[in-house]
């Protein structure tokens, strides 16, 4: 393998293609209006287990990287099909809580590490590999994103009732959505694991949860290019700015989320906002009529 | 016209929190056959036609879809098995376009799988648009295929509406007030669509207050008063018995009263 | 029989702190993730109060006034705008979460992220015997406040005009307002009482442990999620009855089962009810008309 990249720069990048992984997983939910918490207590659940499985274990690293978002996958259809009937805040609560539990289940098991965690983890993909999986995921989500199951999905946020009565099976979708959030985001904990070598239970809190939540909601719901254009400006401007320390990092992300929440409720790939600020732009006489392009109308 | 009745209610009640909004509810609508309700606001229509679309389940009653009993299904299952609807407070997506709109009610009539996502599918794709796009053309909206539903007139989202629920390509169509906001002449245009899709043998439900296009359209009439029918007949009668005036034409505006 | 006193006591500060989050839930329907910072800097006014010199209750009365001006504040500079802009139920969640960051960072800041010491002197701090059972008089302190507090509450949300107005606004704020009463006023008003009772509830927490610390409130907010939910939205009764039961439920389970699970019996409960009864002990239904 060539080195285009020093290894440091390596490892930046890697880091932000897992962190991209995780917003996609919470991403892909808000695009059919579930709003689960649970993004911590899945990660670690990857986390941890490709740590088990490399540590513990003579497995392949395959089988490091598969088996936790299979586990993971499965967790969260048991989890999906007792609590996804609930809306709202319900189910945030509820996917909150679960991800508490998992994090005090792992903190308080001696054979995983119980506090200190696990040290150790040998190397895992490389970077170029994780670039080509974030490639094809990103593929596969607009390949959908214009195909009637995007649609489907669009139409259960905006508005599920409505969308029963024209033959759409909201439960069936949100269930297989949540099912694979959960197995994506355990495989970026997976590799995130074997990146930085260690995984402890304090790593997958409120400041995970606050931050890939924060590009998640300021990429907002339209297009999945607004997640990824938000998480990468953030960790670039984190990056070269070198705020080292979590405290002002946290700041910036808790200001950025009330303000985009003030501002664009929606987001920033909400193409109504783009619609607002082209009119406020363009002047009064430049009122368009033309509909936005969640649907990808041609 | 109806030679095989395909939607039948029996004795269906419903009752909210001690307040009985369907009452012994008895109709039936047969196959190309356009049967109208009618009664005053709050009299149970839109309730009924939530408990046929499985919104709502009976206390009592049956429901039957051909010879399905569909009491207890959901509403994506009925709309699967054919019965599509409008509703009375005019639900669109909004922020989406008017062809995405009636796209989602073409749905149930993709038939690929996840699987298929690139191939095949951009045959099946283009197929459907074409196909969402003679309907809109039905209900005269092809040149609004792209605009957002949420800046139309009311009387076109309507249209939008009906468009939709005819995606399903249903047997059985239940329309809540689908000419409400609507100037003479669209309503005249509704009434020719819903014409044109009964005679192809869809039955079809139609609740409207616009006794004159109740009167052209629907050979047989149910009046509802209080969540139950206070007479089932062939509409001109119906209309012209004294109780149906006093129950509820008389509540109305002189213009909508004059239907002799 | 002592580990329910104890219980009691303890569930005492989670009922208070999860009574003002049932009432911001139930009467503007927000999940204020911001409840936990608003405890601590309810704490933290005691603290900065006491050290100007003042005296007890002139220190625990300007902690409770701090509680209350800063819900107030983030009612008037978070919620209400987005209120206005039609937020989504979770924009809530996310915008009073980074206000929680905002607030949490303050303190670490300031406190340069040190643990600094609360006063004790002028508290209740003895103990007494009644019968086998031994009672510290700041548990007494703590039940019989929560006592007073909820039921004077309670008295109010149902038998003074004002309480009227709240539940009507907690109905409809439209129909509310037709008949006269401001929602925004009330949304004052409510958010002014929550920030009461969570700082109290902070005080009691500086006084039992001692000690206060920017991060003091964070792991109650869960618990006063579960509060909320275990009760039921917007009632207050059932968020006193939620949080005297967990507080009881943690202290037995440390007792009997072991103290890691003190801090999963909150998150339990919450999946426990949200599947099995979603509205919570004394709730209502949510019911969708098509």
């Amino acid at each position: 393998m060539f080195e285009l990249l020093s290894p440091y720069h390596q490892f930046q990048l890697s880091s932000l293609l897992i962190t991209l992984l995780m917003v996609l997983s919470v991403s892909m939910l808000f695009e059919a209006g579930i709003f689960s918490l649970a993004v911590g207590g899945v990660v670690a659940i990857g986390g941890y287990g490709a740590g088990l499985l490399s540590t513990r274990s003579e497995m392949p690293l395959m089988v490091g990287l598969v088996a936790p978002p299979v586990l993971a996958a499965l967790v969260s259809l048991l989890l999906g099909m007792a609590i996804l009937r609930l809306r709202g805040i319900y189910l945030a609560l509820g996917t909150f809580a679960f991800a508490q539990l998992v994090v005090i289940v792992i903190a308080n098991w001696s054979f995983a590490g119980a506090v200190d965690g696990i040290v150790g983890i040998g190397p895992g993909l490389s970077v170029w590999s994780l670039l080509g999986v974030v490639v094809v995921i990103c593929t596969l989500m607009e390949l959908v994103r214009r195909s009637r199951f995007g649609r489907a999905t669009r139409a259960i946020r905006l508005d599920e009732r409505t969308a029963a009565g024209v033959g759409v099976d909201a439960r069936r979708y949100r269930l297989v959505l949540f099912t694979i959030a959960g197995a994506l985001a355990a495989f970026a904990g997976a590799c995130d694991a074997h990146l930085v070598g260690v995984v402890s239970s304090d790593q997958y809190g409120f400041s995970l949860l606050v931050t890939v939540f924060a590009f998640a909601l300021i990429g907002g719901t339209g297009h999945w290019l607004g997640p990824v254009a938000a998480t990468i400006c953030f960790t670039l401007f984190r990056q070269s700015f070198g705020y080292s320390g979590s405290g002002w990092e946290q700041v910036g992300y808790g200001a950025a989320l009330v303000v985009i929440m003030l501002v664009a409720p929606n987001g920033l790939s909400d193409p109504s906002l783009w619609r607002r600020l082209r009119s406020a732009a363009g002047g009064p006489g430049r009122r368009r009529v033309a509909a936005s392009s969640v649907g990808g109308t041609r | 016209m109806s030679d095989e009745t395909l939607l039948r209610i029996e004795d269906v009640s419903v009752s909210f929190g001690g307040v009985a909004a369907l009452q012994a509810m008895n109709l039936q609508v047969g196959r190309g056959e356009i049967v109208g309700l009618v009664g005053p606001n709050g009299a149970g229509k839109t309730t009924l036609i939530n408990v046929i679309t499985g919104y709502y389940r009976p206390d009592a009653g049956t429901v039957r879809l051909g010879e399905d009993e569909i009491v207890g299904r959901s509403p994506d299952e009925l709309a699967r098995l054919g019965v599509a609807r409008t509703f009375q407070s005019l639900r669109l997506f909004e922020g989406t376009s008017v062809l995405d709109n009636v796209l989602v009610g073409r749905h149930t009539a993709f038939r690929g799988s996840l699987l298929q996502l690139w191939g095949t599918r951009r045959w099946e794709e283009r197929s459907q648009r074409a196909v969402a796009m003679e309907l809109l053309d039905l209900v005269d909206l092809a040149d609004l295929a792209g605009a957002d539903v949420s800046n139309l007139s009311y009387g076109t989202r309507r249209r939008v509406e009906l468009a939709r629920a005819l995606a399903l390509e249903p047997r059985l169509l239940l329309l809540d007030e689908p000419t409400a906001g609507m100037s003479g002449a669209e309503s005249a245009e509704i009434s020719d669509v819903v014409t044109t899709i009964s005679a192809s043998g869809v039955g079809v439900l139609l609740i409207d207050h616009n006794l004159k296009l109740i009167a052209d359209a629907c050979e047989t009439t149910c009046v509802m008063v209080s969540g139950q029918p206070l007479v089932t007949g062939p509409t001109s009668i119906v209309f012209a018995r004294d109780d149906v005036r006093a129950a509820y034409v008389g509540n109305r505006r002189k213009r909508d009263s004059d239907v002799s | 029989m002592q580990q329910l006193i104890n219980g009691v006591a303890l569930g005492g500060t989670f009922a208070l702190l999860g009574v003002g989050l049932t009432l911001i839930w139930g009467v503007m329907g927000v999940l204020t993730f911001a409840q936990a910072q608003v405890l601590t800097w309810g704490g933290f006014g005691t603290l900065v109060a006491w050290e100007l010199g003042a005296s007890v209750w002139v220190a625990f009365g300007a902690g409770v006034l701090t509680g209350a001006v800063v819900c107030v504040l983030v009612e008037v500079t978070v919620i209400g705008p987005l209120r206005r802009r039609g937020g989504s139920e979770f924009s809530f969640v996310a915008a009073t979460m980074g206000v929680s960051v905002l607030l949490g960072f303050f303190l670490e800041w300031r406190t340069h992220a040190q643990t600094l010491t609360f006063p004790r002197e002028g508290f209740p701090t003895g103990s007494m015997r009644i019968g086998a059972l031994t009672l510290s008089e700041l548990q007494v302190a703590i039940i019989v406040i929560t006592i007073l507090v909820s039921a004077a509450l309670m008295a109010t949300l149902r038998w003074t005009r004002f309480g009227r107005d709240v539940r009507a606004v907690a109905e409809s704020r439209e129909v509310a307002s037709l008949l006269g009463v401001s929602p925004r006023a009330t949304y004052w008003v409510v958010s002014a009482i929550a920030g009461a009772l969570a700082a109290i509830a902070g005080i009691f927490q500086g006084v039992s442990n001692a000690n206060i610390s920017y991060s003091s409130g964070d792991h109650l907010l869960m618990i006063a999620f579960a509060v909320a939910v275990v009760g039921g939205i917007g009632s207050v009764g059932g968020a006193v009855v939620g949080g005297l039961a967990i507080g009881i439920v943690q202290v037995f389970a440390v007792a009997y089962v072991s103290s890691a699970f003190q801090q999963a019996a909150a998150f339990l409960a919450i999946l426990i009810v949200l599947v099995l009864r979603p509205q919570g002990l004394f709730g209502r239904e949510e019911t969708v008309r098509v």
